[in-house]
């Protein structure tokens, strides 16, 4: 397989303040890499990167072999911390935005947003302003609009983080075929050691600042089981508590962890 | 609006001209002031003006309406105008944005008769004075609004695809819309103003020149009258920019 997304000693830094240091990794076409770490390490600074929104400092990367910004941003769809819609267009005129700006009328780009839009349980909606919407459908429409930018690599900036339990497991269900299908690499920045291990194919575990790489673990059998039933299973826990143990050992008193603790 | 919003200030507007309606026909308030009671007109002689009046002082506030309404459009092109631009061109903003607020402590008043000098008595100094005073809260509120999206949602539409002129017309201008309004709604209240001070310096209708007539030949009901209308004018301009407010952003 050809690597995606390669990070060779990517380093960051805002002033005086070293963010990122020597990041190396690799993510393959359709693979799902997630990416844990504890707060302020560099986490969306380095999807960011990944993006062609920043320069590193050091080091290079390269997505779908073009190693300029611009080829960056022309293969990467970016889904912000928040959710970023825009409240003064409907939930499918949100969903459509990148067909708008990739130059579809308004009618053409509704038609061709609608098909996802409806499979993400949304259909009734379209007309809804994102006002009216709950915190789960304003997330599905986010995640609509960044799917529907047709990219090869999504960068997903802890897409369920604003959600409360329920609603989050029941989001990870759905985001997990989606993003199993192999069509689309995706880095997804999350706090949850669960949802790390049951949407990624691998976990990238990052140092407190300036962020490093601690190691990368391999996550079981991901998106084959519901969510409860996969973290209640051995080859899980196993992980779990290794991703813990090696998250502990780089920042000791730091609070992360699953949704359960 | 609720009962309780309308009727505080109603019941305090009401006291108000009761207590000068009695204080004036009883020759009290001019006695006091020391004037003569020719001078010191009552609500109720305030009121017959208008009517008695109501040609010559329609006429003449019709001139200022319009005077207020050019001047209003020329200030909001303008000022939207340049505040996309200062917007757009980071280096330009940094060298003008100062020189913009610092113009703003030259009174308008003191440059009026030179606007006069160089644009003559017809509407052009008035739309000039208009202009220049509603100029400013336009364009610092939009150029307030522009720099008020956050920078993920740029950065979003930046992976998306949008080009620079879609980001500003989908997201920067749309987020500016409220902050514009705040503008708008300062600047229609100040254009009366600066009306009749455009009137005051050389012209031959509206309502500013008719209070000069009316003050050289103590006319003043008629005067009071005019500055009635004055602030109906300004008013209804205020509650009309309210509404397209809140017709226009119907997303909060
Ligand atoms: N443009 C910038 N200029 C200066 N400092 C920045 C900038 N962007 C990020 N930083 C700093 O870099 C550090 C890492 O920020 P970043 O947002 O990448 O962390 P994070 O891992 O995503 O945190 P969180 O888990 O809270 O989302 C923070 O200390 C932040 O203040
Ligand atoms: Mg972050």
């Amino acid at each position: 397989m050809t690597a995606m997304v390669q990070a060779d000693g990517v380093g960051r830094r805002f002033g005086g303040l070293e963010v990122l240091e020597g990041i190396d990794f690799g993510l393959d076409e359709g693979e799902v890499l997630s990416v844990i770490g504890p707060s302020g390490c560099g986490k969306s600074t380095l999807l960011g990167l990944i993006a062609g929104l920043d320069r590193p400092t050091t080091g290079t990367i390269t997505v779908g072999g073009g190693t300029a910004s611009d080829d960056r941003l022309a293969r990467c769809a970016y889904m912000p911390q928040e959710d970023c819609l825009l409240p003064w267009f409907s939930a499918l005129d949100n969903a459509a935005l990148a067909l708008r700006n990739q130059g579809r009328g308004r009618k053409v780009a509704r038609e061709e947003a609608f098909p996802v839009f409806e499979r993400l349980g949304l259909g009734g909606f379209e007309d809804a302003k994102p006002a009216e919407l709950s915190g789960g459908m304003r997330q599905r429409v986010a995640f609509a609009r960044t799917w529907l930018a047709g990219k090869s690599v999504l960068l997903l900036d802890e897409p369920l983080a604003s959600l409360d339990g329920l609603t989050r497991r029941s989001m990870q269900a759905w985001l997990a075929p989606l993003l199993a299908g192999g069509e689309r690499s995706a880095v997804l920045v999350t706090h949850d050691l669960d949802e790390a291990l049951y949407l990624g194919d691998r976990v990238l575990v990052l140092s407190g600042r300036p962020g490093r790489v601690l190691g990368i673990r391999e996550a079981p059998g991901r998106g084959e089981m519901d969510p409860v039933e996969a973290s209640g299973s051995r080859a899980f826990s196993e992980s779990r508590n290794e991703l813990a143990s090696l998250l502990e050992s780089a920042s000791p008193g730091d609070q992360i962890g699953g949704s359960q603790s | 609006m609720k009962a309780s919003q309308i009727v505080p200030p109603l019941v305090l507007a009401v006291l108000f001209l009761a207590a000068w309606q009695v204080a004036a026909a009883t020759g009290f308030l001019a006695e006091t002031l020391g004037l003569d009671p020719l001078l010191v007109p009552s609500p109720s002689e305030i009121a017959a003006a208008l009517y008695e009046d109501r040609a010559v002082l329609a006429e003449n506030a019709l001139v200022t309406l319009w005077e207020v309404l050019a001047g209003f459009a020329v200030a909001l092109v303008i000022g939207v105008g340049a505040a996309v631009l200062l917007h757009l061109h980071e280096p330009l903003r940094r060298a003008t944005y100062p020189l913009v607020v610092a113009s703003q402590t030259i009174p308008v008043i003191v440059i009026a008769p030179i606007l006069v000098v160089w644009f003559g008595y017809g509407i052009g100094p008035k739309l000039a004075v208009i202009a220049l005073i509603c100029f400013f809260p336009i364009a610092v509120n939009t150029l307030d609004g522009l720099r008020s999206v956050p920078v993920p949602l740029v950065e979003m539409m930046r992976t998306l695809d949008a080009r620079r002129s879609r980001i500003l017309v989908d997201v920067e201008l749309p987020a500016s819309l409220p902050y514009l309004f705040s503008g708008a709604k300062i600047a229609v209240a100040v254009a009366v103003i600066g009306a009749v001070f455009g009137e005051w310096v050389g012209a031959s209708s509206g309502l500013g020149y008719l209070m000069l007539q009316d003050n050289a030949q103590l006319e003043t009901a008629r005067l009071f009258a005019s500055v009635f209308l004055l602030s109906v004018i300004a008013l209804v301009l205020f509650g009309t920019v309210a509404l397209l407010e809140r017709l226009s952003i119907s997303w909060r």
